[in-house]
This record gives C-alpha cells, sequence and structure tokens, in this order.
C-alpha cells in the first residue's frame, strides 16, 4: 500500500459530528462561580519562573497562573456619572445614587444603596446588585434598579401610586434579557418590558399597574423642566401636548443613555484589544510597556531557537516571516552560529559555578540554563535577577554592575535574556538593522520562542 | 491599535477568547461551537462510543475553560492545538483507565451511520476504524494529530510531551503498522 493510498483509507474513516446543542450542554455545565483570573498589574505573588520547555524549535512558551484581579470602588452620585465596572459591564448613576463594586474575574458584585442605577450588564451570571431589599442577578441586559427614599415626600408620588411606591422599596425595570430578582422570600425572573417591586419584608412582585403609574409620574416629574416635583393635580391638569413633551424628554434622556452606553463598550472594547495586543507582544515595547511589565514584575524574553542539544531551524517561519530563500539562508546561518555562541557562553559557566567540565559537554544549553538558575545565591534568586533585569530594561534601575561582580547564575539570566537582542543584531550586520529590527517585530517578537517570567521577588 | 495577527485565520478571534477567558458564557459557547468538531474527531477515532465521546469531549472544554486563563501567556501557541491536547490526554487517561477495569482490548469506535455512502468506502472506513484500534495508545494518538489535524511533529512532540524525533518515529510506525493490519484485512 503505497502512502497515497494510505491517505486515501484513512480519509474514508469518518467521524462522529456534535450534537446541535452540544455547546449549551457545556456552558450550562460549567461551574458559574468559578474564577477566571487574568495579571492584574500590581498584584503581589510567588516568583514562578517557567521557561519555554522544548524551546528548540516551536514557538515555545511559558505560563504562569494569576489570582483573580479585583477592581473595587465606590460612587455617591452629585450629578449623572458613567461607571465601567472592569469589563463586566457599564452602570450609569443618577444624582443621589450610592453605590459600592467590586469585580473580581468574571464576578460582578455591587451595592447600591441609594438612588437610580440604569445597567448594562456584559452577559454573565455573575453580576448581582444587593440593594437593602433584596438582590438582582442578572444575565446579560440592560435594567435599572432604583432604590426608593422612605424619606422622601409623599408629593413625589401621585395619588393611590405613593402608597405601592412606600411600601416597596426598590423598583426593578427590565429593558434587555433576563434578571432574576429575590431576596430570603422568594424570586421572580423578569424579562423585557417587565418590572418588580423588593420590599424586605416579603417576596419579590411584579410592578402593578399604580406602580407604574408613580413611576413614569415620578420620571416625567423629575424631567419636565419647571421641577422636579409633580403632584396629582398638576399631572391631571397637563393637556395632551404637556404629557406629548414628557414623552420626547424620556425618550431623548433614553437615547442619550444608549449613547453613552455603546460609546462606553466601545471603550472597552477598545481596551480588550489593546490589552491583548499587550498580552501576546515581546518586541517592540514602548517605554510605557516596558514600565508596566517591570512593575508587575514581569520579564519577557523572546529568542531564536538556540537551547536545544542542536540548532533550530528556520522552518515554517520563513512563510510567515515573508523570507526570501537568500534570507533563509541568513538566517539560519545566525541562528547556528547563535546557538553555538549560547552553548559556549552557558558551558563555561556552568563549569565555573560546578566545576563539572565533563557534564558540561552533554548538556544542552537549555539544561544548561536551567542547571545554572538552580545555582543561584542563596540572597539573590532567580526572580529578584530576572526583576531587576526587566526594572533596567524600563529605566526604572541603573545598569548592571562589572561581570565580575556577578554570580554564575546571573550571567547566565543575562545571556539567556538578552538572546533576542543579539540575535537581532547579528541579523542587522547581515541584512541591515532595519530589516532586523522589522523582522524580529514582524509577529511580535521573534516567533520561535518566548517566555515570560513573573512574579515579585520580595516573595522568592 | 490592532491586536496583532495570531495564527492561523480559523482560529478564533483574540477579542471572543478574553471574553471567554472572563467566563463570558456566549464567548465560551462561541469557543465550543468553533472547536467541537476536531474534539469529537479526535476521541471518537481515538476510540470512543458516542456517548463516551459526548463525555470526554464536554469534560475536554469544561478543563479548557478552567485553565484558560493560563494560555493567555502562551504566545504563539495554536488554541486548536492546546484543545487537542487536553482532549488527547484526557482520552489516552479514559482508555487507560478502562483497560485497568476491563482487562480487555479495547473496542474499536463504532461506525458512523451514513446510509448513503458508498458500501466499498464504508467497508474500508470501518476496516481503518478497526486498525486504528490495534495502534498502541501513543501511536494512535501521534496518527490521528497527523493525519486528521495536520499538526506538526514540534506540536505533537509537545502534545504527547516526547522529543520530535520520537513524535515522527510513532507516526511512521503507526503508519506502517496500518498497512500491515489493512492488508490482512482487505486482503
Amino acid at each position: 500500500m503505497t502512502d497515497e493510498e494510505l491517505d486515501e483509507a484513512l480519509a474514508s474513516y469518518e467521524a462522529l459530528e456534535p450534537p446541535a446543542d452540544f455547546a449549551d450542554r457545556v456552558v450550562s455545565a460549567a461551574p458559574a462561580d468559578e474564577p477566571a483570573p487574568t495579571a492584574p498589574p500590581r498584584t503581589r505573588r510567588r516568583w514562578l519562573a517557567w521557561v519555554a520547555a522544548g524551546a528548540l524549535a516551536a514557538a515555545a512558551a511559558t505560563v504562569a497562573l494569576w489570582p483573580a484581579p479585583v477592581e473595587e470602588g465606590a460612587l455617591d452620585a452629585d450629578a449623572r456619572t458613567s461607571v465601567a465596572l472592569a469589563g463586566r459591564g457599564v452602570a450609569v448613576a443618577e444624582a443621589g445614587a450610592s453605590l459600592r463594586w467590586r469585580v473580581e474575574g468574571a464576578s460582578a458584585e455591587i451595592e447600591q444603596s441609594a438612588g437610580d442605577v440604569f445597567y448594562r450588564a456584559e452577559p454573565s451570571e455573575r453580576f448581582r446588585v444587593q440593594t437593602p431589599a433584596g438582590e438582582v442577578r442578572v444575565r446579560g441586559t440592560c435594567f435599572r434598579v432604583e432604590v426608593l427614599d422612605m424619606n422622601v415626600s409623599p408629593q413625589l408620588f401621585v395619588g393611590a401610586a405613593a402608597g405601592a411606591a412606600l411600601a416597596g422599596a426598590v423598583l426593578v425595570t427590565v429593558y434587555e434579557g433576563e434578571v432574576a430578582v429575590g431576596n430570603a422570600h422568594g424570586e421572580l425572573v423578569l424579562g423585557p418590558g417587565e418590572r418588580a417591586t423588593l420590599d424586605p419584608a416579603r417576596a419579590p412582585r411584579p410592578a402593578d399597574d399604580d406602580a407604574e403609574a408613580r413611576d413614569e409620574a415620578e420620571r416625567a416629574g423629575r424631567d419636565a423642566p419647571g421641577g422636579p416635583a409633580v403632584d396629582e393635580d398638576a399631572l391631571a391638569a397637563m393637556d395632551e401636548d404637556a404629557l406629548r413633551g414628557r414623552v420626547r424628554a424620556l425618550s431623548a434622556r433614553d437615547r442619550e443613555r444608549a449613547q453613552e452606553i455603546e460609546r462606553l463598550r466601545g471603550l472597552l472594547g477598545d481596551a480588550d484589544l489593546q490589552a491583548d495586543a499587550s498580552e501576546a507582544r515581546f518586541f517592540p515595547a514602548s517605554p510605557a510597556e516596558l514600565r508596566q511589565w517591570a512593575e508587575a514584575c514581569q520579564l519577557r524574553v523572546d529568542m531564536p531557537p538556540v537551547m536545544g542539544m542542536e540548532a533550530g531551524r528556520v522552518g515554517a517561519h520563513a512563510e510567515t516571516l515573508g523570507l526570501s530563500p537568500e534570507e533563509v539562508e541568513v538566517i539560519q546561518a545566525a541562528i547556528d552560529e547563535a546557538h553555538a555562541s549560547m552553548a559556549e557562553d552557558l558551558r563555561a559557566l556552568y563549569v565555573e559555578a560546578t566545576g563539572d567540565a565533563r557534564g558540561a559537554a552533554h548538556l544542552s544549553p537549555q539544561a544548561l540554563f536551567a542547571e545554572l538558575r538552580d545555582k543561584a545565591p542563596r540572597d539573590e534568586g532567580p526572580g529578584l535577577i530576572m526583576n531587576r533585569i526587566a526594572r533596567e530594561r524600563a529605566g526604572l534601575a541603573p545598569p548592571p554592575g562589572p561581570e565580575l561582580e556577578q554570580s554564575p547564575t546571573e550571567r547566565a539570566i543575562r545571556r539567556y535574556a538578552s538572546a533576542g537582542d543579539d540575535f537581532q543584531a547579528r541579523l542587522a550586520q547581515a541584512l541591515g538593522p532595519e530589516r532586523a529590527h522589522a523582522l524580529r517585530a514582524a509577529d511580535g517578537g521573534w516567533p520561535w520562542s518566548h517566555s515570560i517570567f513573573s512574579g515579585c521577588p520580595d516573595e522568592d | 491599535m490592532a491586536a496583532p495577527a495570531r495564527g492561523p485565520d480559523d482560529e478564533l478571534d483574540e477579542l471572543t477568547l478574553a471574553r471567554a477567558r472572563r467566563g463570558d458564557p456566549e464567548a465560551q459557547r462561541a469557543l465550543v461551537l468553533r472547536y467541537q468538531r476536531p474534539v469529537f474527531a479526535l476521541l471518537h477515532r481515538f476510540g470512543g462510543t458516542r456517548e463516551g465521546v459526548e463525555d470526554l469531549a464536554q469534560e475536554t472544554f469544561l478543563r479548557v475553560f478552567r485553565e484558560l486563563p493560563g494560555f493567555r501567556s502562551q504566545g504563539r501557541a495554536r488554541l486548536s492545538t492546546w484543545i487537542l491536547t487536553v482532549a488527547t490526554r484526557l482520552a489516552i487517561d479514559a482508555k487507560r483507565r478502562a483497560e485497568v477495569r476491563a482487562r480487555h482490548r479495547p473496542e474499536p469506535p463504532e461506525p458512523v451511520a451514513t446510509p448513503d455512502r458508498d458500501v466499498s468506502r464504508r467497508r474500508l472506513g470501518e476496516a481503518v476504524s478497526r486498525a486504528i484500534a490495534e495502534l498502541p495508545e501513543p501511536q494512535r494518538a501521534a496518527l490521528l494529530l497527523r493525519a486528521y489535524h495536520d499538526r506538526s511533529y514540534r506540536e505533537i512532540a509537545d502534545a504527547l510531551e516526547c522529543d520530535v524525533g520520537t513524535a515522527k518515529s510513532r507516526v511512521g510506525r503507526a503508519r506502517q503498522r496500518l498497512r500491515e493490519l489493512l492488508k490482512e484485512e482487505m486482503g
């Protein structure tokens, strides 16, 4: 059987298709409260240095597992204020609203103790608003929570609705999506266009017509050009034109809020993209990024495939980097030279640190580096050295002292960390500095190997 | 600033990935929809019944959700390769557990019902499925990743935690063994 015949036979073996509802089943089985941690810029953590395994030829990588970021805040609004809730949504608080929030990973917990707040929540079951009368749980939606002031003058409310409003301390209105409101007495699920009152003394209940009339009248009064308070008589005295004017005013306010929400959502999206781009890039780095990485105790290293027992190959990256055949040849020669140089330097340092020349001859640069890292002086672990290099790069620490004062471990780490720059300099001689820079920048760093060393040295 | 191009065009876009990482159910759903077919194909060909494949596929994605935050820093590793790696390791573990319990040779996977397909092609496909089920697990995994998922030897080596030479050798030996088994069966 030839290779082609075997490939044809393999192609005849068809596989199962997933059932239509498989994705929904998986998502519904995912734990709702599981954190989705990402790297907070200033969170203290143990120094975890993970060297790219098998950095010979592939895009090797390193990973540090981070605790979930926490963003907390509080607002006592004296004017309409928009708040971006760390990617979980947007709150538009009216004057007089008081809220505190805590966003941790995918979970947003908000405590709204007073006032009127419009929310646009990212789809999640972990977006919760606590009120004095109960809890509002959100499943991707636009909604409003109004915590009614129990001491407010009944003049703010209209006729028979006043009693209902005072009895119901919180009013929840849903514009899009679905919201569950609940307290110790029960729970109610609301869809678009529905509203409910939350009362600490009883189960949530749909807002009845009276409450709705009260709510609209209250809003009409608040939005009226002549002043906030509108009593029943004043409302009854309004002619059709005046009522239409109020409707237009309310609609205009809603449109304004919708535009504001879209703008904030756009900002959030841009922030996501920028964060992702910076997260994925190793080169070039702006001074601000170098500072940000250093302050996050993060050292990023991109390098050619020089850590294996043999030099790596340009391989498939010739295509992704858009290399001519001549450039492939030049770059492969540079890789071979860089590999030989790295092996020689690390072997010398290993011998200096251990006296074991025989052992050094049989170890790959990767193994030599790992051994040297493990032999760091007690008072100066690899984390401290890496952090210092990151700070030097950012201009936050002075340049290193003389090599003679550095331990073999520090020199090995510095040799490793500068491998990307050394390779760029090597290529600049053969291809010119601009081409060398462009090749390294094309994919955000040399494409063969990336490592991120993360963690703060005070916990090394 | 636009996000840099990351890997092949058919990978999940960066923004959806970031949202899935934060636990956004819609983004998680998009991720599953994007990668469910290769995961099912891998698990089925590795030797699973429909029920077993669905269970393992679900476990694969739940593990992916759980470990997705750590994937962010993995630079240019392809998301699809990482997910297939998770699926492969779960499949190997599941097979080993099942074999320890049952102490018998694994059954070949269920053939897919395709009544309108050419009969000889169907017979050939069934023969291939039986032959693949005969392969030792490391060879089977290497062959599947290479033949059906177009992974490089480096990616296979990373997935199976071996060196590139071993990955090549496993694929080569698997193909040779398949030739022998198919020759015996098909004559």
